[in-house]
């Protein structure tokens, strides 16, 4: 079962170089932020990136052949389609409707 | 046998799904409750119900979409079509293994476009795109009318006033 808790009790915990572990903490301090905040809020931020980029997937962008395409199957008048009108038939059965 | 459709929801037991494709199982597990709660879709959970225990048949993930052609010619920027054309896309649709090549998938499928139809009354949506993981997904959405982009063949346009017509 998947919970979800915003509680600050979980820990993550990786091995990083000396050179790398002082590089966080000398960007932390700069930014006055204690390293484990610092670390925490930055990897947050690309995580939210992260994921909000796996949703750009949603703009469609259409190349010239595309948009005939697209043009056609707007405009044409439609064509019955005895495949999708008998599973839609079926659905109605099966759910009663 | 009766079919329950729920949205996804921390309370779902998806563990034990399986459809056979990796990206898909982990789209289910991992990532489908938070791609809900920052609204980029919606997952909808197929299930039935033995000895008091939900088991999950499918799952489909509907998302707000829209078709751009800004990197289109000039030619084709005329005429009253709004830019971008608001769209509804169907990103993922799998079946449990254990359910496959029963029917399932039709049952899904009608389901979707049907929701599909309703949003797109209340919000608007001239648009079906269908995301196929392979060839026999693109070739089942093709058997229902579905027209692949030629300059990507698995993924397939039709349009609301289509599914309209044919839920008349």
């Amino acid at each position: 079962m998947a919970s979800h808790s915003h509680s600050m009790d979980s820990h993550m915990n990786f091995r990083m170089s000396l050179h790398d572990k002082r590089l966080i903490e000398t960007a932390a301090k700069f930014k006055g932020l204690k390293p484990n905040t610092y670390a925490r809020q930055r990897l947050l931020a690309i995580a939210e990136n992260d994921i909000a980029e796996m949703n750009q997937s949603n703009r469609l962008i259409l190349s010239e052949q595309d948009w005939e395409q697209f043009m056609t199957i707007m405009e044409a008048p439609i064509e019955q389609n005895t495949n999708l009108k008998k599973a839609i038939k079926n659905f109605n059965k099966m759910s009663g409707s | 046998m009766k079919l329950h459709f729920t949205k996804q929801s921390e309370f779902a037991d998806v563990d034990e799904f399986d459809c056979d494709n990796q990206a898909l199982n982990s789209f289910l597990k991992d990532l489908s409750l938070l791609f809900q709660r920052r609204h980029f879709g919606v997952t909808i959970l197929c299930f039935k119900e033995e000895d008091l225990k939900k088991i999950i048949i499918g799952y489909y993930t509907l998302c707000p979409a829209s078709v751009q052609r800004e990197a289109l010619p000039e030619k084709f920027l005329t005429g009253p079509k709004p830019n971008p054309i608001p769209a509804l896309r169907l990103c993922r649709l799998a079946i449990d293994k254990r359910f496959q090549n029963q029917g399932y998938g039709k049952i899904l499928f009608v389901h979707a476009l049907k929701k599909y139809l309703d949003q797109s009354k209340q919000i608007g949506g001239s648009i079906i795109i269908i995301d196929a993981k392979d060839t026999k997904a693109k070739q089942f959405y093709e058997h229902f009318g579905f027209l692949s982009l030629p300059s990507n063949p698995f993924v397939l346009i039709q349009t609301i006033k289509y599914i309209e017509h044919h839920f008349a």
